[in-house]
């Protein structure tokens, strides 16, 4: 098909019909979901896929799902054929998935009188237990079948009915079960709910239209990306940071990025990162890739779609075995919320030297997650990540106390943990200074402090503690983070970065998180850039 | 006898029913001093005497908000607490813009003071506030010398004293002094600031306003609030309620017309210049307590209205991969499309018609401008990329993508509702709506579609028309079993006696003071809540709660328990004696004439009808063009129009 016989109008049209069914499954999500992770912190992605199953529209962009979905959906072509009514679930992060707690359902649409799937819809959510050794399936472990019931691609509909057995089996798993049972229900409906939109469109404009203007939307945001990569000189650029430690003794995990621009194309190249680690750091390769993807969405400034044309001018090179492609049986949990983050700095700050004009300095670089419980037996858990500083650049500062890159869930509001958990928010401010300064300075951290009104466990999975968010172009670091505890009789120390432990009635945990890497040299006017100058020694930067 | 008056950013529309007929009048708007046009309205229709009662949505509230004129708020919190206004809820609204701030807080660090005290979630205090500390901040306000003076301390909604005794201590400092535990008596710290803070920050613009009227209008005058009802006369306890009053006299014009006219499911399209009103109308408007204003939680009980940032100023261009983007960005009233010849240079969704034939260039706002279809053009072909061969096909591809733009934010509207389209009219007003009516409800499969005969002056028709509603809100979180029916009834009508005493002193008598009692309600370990009104008993309220539940979330959980976490009154000063006047019998109009109009990527041969001069009962068969004054109906080929009684056209679209 040559590019003259798409109509730029239609082009648009189609664009926002596509979007519009990926959108109209996430409000059906939200609105049937049962859990307050998906309906009020909104951690999930729908997705529309052709008979291939390449994307062709992704809603509700959580940016850690980008470049996953499609291979939940390659997974489960591999393991079956989808005949109409069926439905794959799995969350194996070794085939399709992330980490456990991300549950993905795939579903095909058929065309009247076909009898292979037209288009393929996903959505993928995340549940807030699927067992393991800790409630929340996100504590330390060390190998995968601690982290929680692992699904491969399984049929959980066939022709339409639900299999109640292996419902069961999974229900039998995990330590929430109505509630997993009510999300997953919410999951079927929104597939359901894009299925039945996607015959009306094929009545009412045909597959050969829909097919027609999928690939030439594909081939639209694949023209976007390539018309970026041309703007940097080719080359290689070189960029490196490192994650502080696994939890359980391996410190300054390094990842490591040669960027090869030629002509339109990019090879992201992480030869050189570390091997992965015992703690549950590691990342599998989908997540290295949504990372990259990220940041290159990121220096594209227009409003376009990311499908599957945005990933045609990248090859990704993550060798097995490293800490940005986890083979099994590595634990994977925090590869999801924390290594993402440091593989989109070690990204960022490529792009950086390439495409100055507009990269901003690194950000908190952490979800500083918290999860907290009785000590005496399971009577309540609690879960929450907090924001901190986001980077400045060119031309503009960070933001304080805010989410940064991979994720964007909400807080939890003091008045509501008050109530649900015995504890008391003691403060929750601003770290003031805690951006790094620059002509652009850094965005703030936020200072959280919890006092505990009786014996609690606690776990925290939390970054840059020892190494600081970079500046850029002369800006300085952003402030590291720190975990403070106090206790009743007024003894203080500073705990690591992961760590889990209990403590007494009376005792004060203060969660400080990292600000924002400044931009520029402070007391500077100018807006031209150095490329590659760093303003640490992380990330290194070189242009060769 | 009552006049509506609705000040739109360019138009001030006046609707009178003078208890036998409606007289209308538009004229433009005065910004600087908005009731001067408002003022010379009212003498031309002759509606200057004491026994008129004045009823209007200004945007004295809005303007100040949007411009950020409002007033040096000075924000008192809980010691610990300064920033939550400033970091808000964590998230950010565009993920992939690096540069994109968070809305600016509307006070700023150095105005933002901390007060040594603290309760707990049941109200007891933890800390207690001293009467030195007071002392000290009240020393610290008056070296502030702000304007307006905002409170809001953690867990207030379930214990008011430390607010009120800020408060009493500081009303020598500022005659604007707002609580949160009095504004919105309800859990979620940074929602129940921002709102506090909003009330104070364009009270003192409201109050200045609301005396140079005094001074000026002969009659009573009453505001509309942002729920579509009068405000009683104290509208400056809650001067924010008036920010979004201008789409709601919109949404309750369309109510009583819709209602007339015998179709009471109906999604309403407002569209404008810049943006677009969707409001889904369900029997009768639903209500929501919660709104975002540029990024800022406003919550209080509202018309559920959204906006899509899509309207007939939207811009054209073609991308750099080479798709047909319109909008976001607006060409606005100022310098306004192309064709409108105020300079603006770039190529609109209003040009676009204007070259496709589905506009009048010398018939525009009734004649008192002219559209210039040579500015179109060329502003066209520059957007283009120069090509000059198919202008026509350009602009009817402006079309569809704005039309797909709004088929995507109404089926988003109808989804979260738990609504199809499908079991809807289309009820479209504004300048524009009338264009995109048919196209739009053929794409959502809507039954038809109705367009007001007064479709130009429908917001001031709106609060011609409405009741006077007063509501209150206290904060409850108690099981819902746990609570006896006494001890409900007992507060339903605490929180409401506050609301009748008004209404009685507005001069409504007991007989029209109606009372609807809510509880919002949800399942224990939730955090979202559904209103659901009181019946009397726990066991009928809580089987509606499940239904409502089941309806909008898709199950229900017969077996968890029920906690009501708020209860709500709403006081309804009920308003009678207006009906609709009918259209008198009459000859069907004839066409004035033909001109050539584009539908699709064809010219048809249209026959051009004044829309005023349509008759009752007349049919009118598509491809045609019902020109107004301030709107046009576009019927493409094979549709057809149907005048009702009331003068609205109808199209159905189902056989």
């Amino acid at each position: 098909m040559s590019e003259t016989d798409i109509n730029p109008a239609r082009l648009e049209v189609f664009k926002q019909l596509f979007q519009s069914v990926a959108e109209e499954m996430g409000e059906a999500l939200m609105r049937t979901g049962y859990s307050p992770n998906i309906k009020e912190r909104r951690d999930y992605s729908c997705a529309l896929f052709d008979a291939a199953g390449e994307t062709l529209a992704q809603a509700e962009h959580l940016p850690v799902h980008l470049g996953s979905m499609p291979r939940s959906v390659r997974a489960a072509l591999d393991a079956y054929h989808l005949a109409p009514g069926d439905m794959v679930m799995l969350n194996d992060p070794y085939a399709g998935g992330t980490h456990l707690p991300d549950v993905t359902l795939v579903a095909p649409v058929y065309a009247a009188g076909r009898d292979t799937p037209a288009f393929y819809v996903a959505n993928r959510a995340h549940h807030a237990d699927v067992g393991g050794i800790a409630p929340g399936s996100l504590s330390l472990a060390s190998e995968i079948y601690q982290e929680g019931i692992i699904l491969p691609p399984v049929k959980i509909c066939r022709a339409g009915e639900l299999d109640a057995d292996l419902l069961r089996v999974f229900l039998r798993n995990v330590r929430t079960p109505d509630e997993r049972r009510g999300d997953l229900l919410a999951q079927i409906a929104a597939n359901r709910t894009g299925i039945t939109r996607m015959e009306g469109f094929l009545a009412r404009y045909g597959l050969d239209e829909l097919t027609r203007y999928g690939s030439a939307l594909q081939d639209y945001a694949e023209r976007v990306i390539r018309a970026l990569l041309t703007e940097i000189p080719d080359g290689e650029i070189y960029a490196h940071d490192v994650l502080d430690d696994d939890g359980m003794g391996t410190r300054d995990v390094a990842i490591t990025l040669t960027l090869r621009i030629m002509g339109d194309h990019a090879t992201f190249d992480f030869t050189g990162s570390a091997p992965q680690v015992h703690g549950s750091l590691n990342a599998v390769e989908a997540i290295t890739l949504s990372a990259v993807i990220y940041a290159l969405r990121l220096a594209v400034r227009e409003d376009v779609p990311v499908n599957a044309g945005t990933f045609r001018p990248i090859t990704l090179i993550a060798p097995e075995g490293t800490i940005v492609h986890a083979l099994p049986p590595a634990a994977v949990a925090g590869g999801n919320v924390e290594t993402s983050q440091r593989i989109v700095d070690v990204a960022l700050a490529a792009l950086a030297q390439a495409l100055p004009d507009r990269i901003p300095a690194a950000s908190q670089g952490t979800m500083n997650n918290v999860t907290f419980g009785s000590a005496n037996g399971s009577r309540y858990t609690y879960y929450e990540t907090i924001g901190g500083g986001s980077g400045a650049g060119p031309g503009w500062h960070g933001t304080s106390g805010v989410q940064v890159h991979m994720t964007n869930t909400l807080n939890t509001p003091i008045e509501a943990v008050e109530r649900s958990a015995p504890v008391r928010i003691e403060r929750y401010t601003l770290r003031r200074g805690s951006g790094g300064a620059g002509r652009y300075q850094g965005g703030e951290g936020i200072a959280r402090s919890y006092t505990f009104l009786e014996a609690t466990e606690v776990s925290m999975l939390s970054e840059r503690r020892t190494h600081s968010p970079y500046g850029l172009a002369g800006g300085v670091p952003g402030t590291p983070g720190a975990n403070l505890l106090r206790m009743p009789d007024g003894a203080e120390e500073t705990l690591p970065g992961k760590f889990r432990r209990t403590v007494p009635a009376g005792s004060t945990l203060t969660i400080l998180t990292p600000g924002g890497g400044g931009w520029g040299a402070a007391g500077t006017d100018a807006h031209s850039v150095e490329a590659g100058s760093t303003s640490t020694d992380q990330p290194k930067g070189s242009s060769s | 006898m009552i006049l509506g008056a609705d000040i739109g950013g360019t138009f001030t529309d006046l609707v009178w029913w003078t208890g036998q007929q409606l007289l209308t009048y538009k004229l433009s708007t005065t910004p600087a001093q908005p009731e001067d046009a408002l003022l010379t309205g009212i003498e031309h229709l002759g509606a200057a005497r004491p026994d008129v009662l004045l009823v209007h949505g200004s945007t004295i509230a809005t303007n100040a908000f949007l411009e950020r004129t409002g007033a040096r708020v000075l924000l008192i919190t809980t010691a610990g607490f300064a920033d939550v206004l400033e970091i808000a809820r964590q998230n950010r609204a565009n993920i992939y813009d690096a540069r994109a701030p968070k809305p600016q807080p509307l006070v700023p660090r150095e105005l933002r003071i901390e007060a040594h005290e603290r309760l707990d979630a049941e109200g007891n205090a933890l800390e207690p506030l001293s009467d030195a500390e007071i002392a000290r901040i009240a020393r610290t306000v008056a070296e502030q010398r702000p304007e307006a003076i905002a409170i809001c301390l953690l867990h207030a909604y379930a214990n008011p004293a430390h607010e009120q005794r800020l408060s009493e201590a500081l009303r020598a400092a500022s005659p604007f002094v707002y609580c949160s535990s009095a504004i919105d008596p309800a859990y979620r710290e940074y929602e129940r600031m921002c709102t506090t803070v909003l009330n104070a920050y364009v009270a003192p613009r409201v109050a200045e306003y609301l005396e140079r009227l005094r001074m000026r209008v002969s009659g009573p005058f009453r505001l509309i609030g942002s729920h579509g009802g009068r405000e009683t006369s104290n509208a400056l306890e809650r001067p924010a309620n008036m920010i979004l009053s201008g789409p709601a006299g919109g949404v309750m014009g369309a109510v009583a017309v819709s209602r007339a006219a015998g179709e009471s499911e109906i999604i309403s399209l407002d569209m404008g210049g810049t943006s677009t009103d969707v409001a889904l109308i369900p029997g009768s408007p639903l209500m929501s307590r919660e709104t975002l204003l540029e990024g800022l939680p406003l919550r209080a009980p509202m018309l559920d209205i959204t906006t899509i940032g899509a309207g007939g100023g939207s811009i054209a261009r073609l991308d750099r991969g080479g798709a047909l983007v319109v909008g976001p960005q607006s060409a606005g009233a100022i310098p306004g499309p192309a064709c409108y010849g105020r300079g603006g240079t770039r190529f609109t969704v209003t040009d676009a018609h204007l070259l496709l034939g589905h506009l009048l260039p010398e018939a525009f706002l009734g004649g008192r401008m002219t559209l210039d279809a040579h500015a179109a053009r060329a502003t066209a072909e520059t957007a283009n990329l120069g090509r000059t061969d198919d202008v026509r096909a350009f602009a009817s591809g402006v079309i569809a993508v704005a039309n797909a733009a709004m088929e995507r934010a109404i089926r988003g509207v109808a989804a979260r509702k738990g609504y199809d389209p499908a079991d809807f009219t289309l009820f479209c007003f504004g300048g524009s709506g009338g264009l995109h009516a048919i196209e739009l409800a053929r794409a959502l499969g809507m039954r038809g579609i109705l367009v007001p005969r007064l479709a130009g002056v429908l917001s001031a028709l709106g609060m011609v028309l409405a009741d006077t509603l007063c509501s209150a809100r206290a904060s409850l979180l108690r099981e819902l079993a746990e609570i006896t029916e006494a001890e409900l009834t007992a507060r339903f009508a605490q929180v409401a006696a506050e609301c009748e005493q008004r209404l009685l002193a507005d001069g409504y008598s007991l007989e029209q003071i109606q009372v609807s009692p809510e509880l919002e309600l949800r399942y224990r370990g939730q955090s979202y809540e559904l209103a659901i009104p009181w019946r009397a008993n726990r066991e009928a309220t809580a089987a509606a709660f499940h239904r409502e539940h089941e309806r909008r979330f898709g199950y229900a959980d017969r077996e968890r328990a029920i906690e009501a976490v708020n209860i709500a009154v709403t006081v309804r000063g009920v308003n009678a004696g207006f009906s609709l006047p009918e259209l008198a019998a009459g000859e069907p109009a004839a066409p004035m004439r033909t001109v050539e109009a584009w539908f699709g990527e064809q010219p048809h041969a249209t026959e051009v009808y004044l829309l005023s001069a349509l008759a009752r009962d007349q049919r009118i068969t598509g491809p045609a063009l019902l020109a107004g004054d301030y709107t046009t109906v576009l019927l493409p080929p094979g549709t057809i129009g149907q005048i009702d009684r009331f003068g609205n056209v109808r199209v159905s679209l189902r056989n």
